[in-house]
């Protein structure tokens, strides 16, 4: 496959048909992890590293693994690459090893992981699987991100620090809160849409 | 007969698992708008929740606890709560193949809910009855079952009506669940109003 074609892939998976984008996806996670712009930053780097490894380990055994057993398969599968990460991430990143474990239970039942090995990489080769995961998990990354960096703003007027507002205008508090979080990523999909649709539309 | 009124409508109305709690909204959302696959999906999650929840308590009771094994706890929940997504994925295959085609990947998707694992993780501990994780287990269900029912009426409503064309779908679905859940977060004082009333 030439490398347009590959490019093309991660686009796909970047933001055309990303999960998180087109299905919401990972809404939980990102409910509950994105109270600081570090965590949710932190939380997305590690859901895109177990989207790689674990997508294309699922994609080189997708034959040996049978129909009617495969998802308690895939969710050992997962598990084993979240612990092979998270001992790796400990040995040469030691300055993480407080934090990394408690990312541990969100990133293994989040549904992004599951869901994009059942609905990608069973269909596909392991390469392929792999640059789709890592778009998959870069758009992740960056929706997160955002989230967090609009709740900060919207709900408590700090960015990174330093008071937004002034004067007599006052933060809206619900969107510190988990109904904000819903709101500001029906936005967020709504803008990936149009701009994948106006992407469509102009080749 | 107080405190049970009292655990039902704390767990459907203030403490709903899916808007205030905020778990397994993501086999929700990927699931399809129309009435009869969210009936189907808040079945499937049902008997998932009930099987799951016994399972592991006889997994930490009988299996983990006497091998001193409690750090595989996690792995061997999640371990049999996919093996019953399994169960229903096969059933559902072999059934219902019409259902099959229509949902996707939202059924597989139970696997990862993780209302389920709360409850699961929640009936592995030592002090549990089984008694008590079946009833936890089922008022979970319930609220799982209201909410959807409650938003799957909204969802086709919104599938029907004209939304501009980029908030189509999920956008649209996500900002209305949103105001559904703040609507939620004011049961809890009308229960708790209700309550100490003395009723």
């Amino acid at each position: 496959m030439s490398r347009k074609e590959r490019f093309s892939v991660f686009l796909g998976g970047l933001y055309r048909d990303n999960p998180v984008f087109t299905a919401a996806l990972g809404i939980c996670c990102s409910i509950f992890m994105t109270y600081d712009v570090r965590n949710a930053f932190l939380t997305g780097v590690f859901t895109a590293l177990t989207l790689v490894v674990s997508d294309m380990v699922i994609s080189a055994m997708k034959r040996v693994i049978p129909k009617q057993v495969r998802i308690p398969c895939h969710m050992l599968l997962i598990f084993g690459s979240l612990t092979f990460l998270q001992f790796m991430l400990n040995a040469y990143f030691p300055m993480f090893e407080s934090g990394i474990n408690k990312y541990f239970l969100p990133v293994a039942v989040s549904c992004l992981v599951l869901g994009r090995a059942e609905g990608y990489a069973i269909k596909n080769s392991v390469i392929n699987s792999g640059v789709d995961a890592l778009g998959v998990g870069i758009g992740f990354t960056v929706n997160l991100v955002l989230i967090a960096i609009l709740r900060d703003v919207l709900g408590n007027g700090m960015f990174f620090g330093t008071p937004v507002f002034s004067g007599n205008v006052k933060p809206v508090s619900l969107f510190a809160m988990a109904p904000g979080v819903l709101f500001i990523s029906g936005c967020i999909c709504a803008l990936v849409k149009k701009i994948a649709g106006r992407k469509d539309g102009g080749e | 007969m107080r405190d049970i009124l009292y655990i039902i409508l704390t767990t459907v109305l203030a403490n709903n698992v899916m808007f205030v709690r905020f778990e397994g909204l993501c086999s929700f959302m990927s699931c399809p708008g129309r009435k009869s696959s969210v009936r189907f999906l808040t079945f499937a999650t049902g008997f998932v929740l009930v099987f799951a929840s016994v399972f592991s308590w006889i997994a930490d009771r009988y299996i983990l606890t006497p091998l001193n094994a409690e750090y595989l706890k996690t792995v061997v929940i999640v371990f049999i709560i996919a093996c019953f997504v399994q169960v229903v994925d096969n059933v559902t295959a072999a059934q219902y193949p019409r259902f099959r085609e229509e949902m996707g990947i939202c059924l597989v998707l139970i696997a990862t809910n993780s209302a389920v694992l709360t409850i699961c993780l929640e009936s592995a501990q030592q002090d549990s009855t089984l008694i008590s994780i079946i009833l936890s287990a089922l008022g979970t269900a319930l609220g799982f079952g209201i909410s959807t029912f409650l938003f799957g009426g909204i969802r086709e409503k919104i599938e029907n009506s004209n939304v501009p064309e980029c908030f189509k779908g999920t956008p649209a679905t996500l900002i209305a669940a949103s105001i559904i859940s703040l609507a939620f977060y004011g049961f809890e004082g009308v229960v708790t109003g209700i309550f100490s009333m003395g009723l």
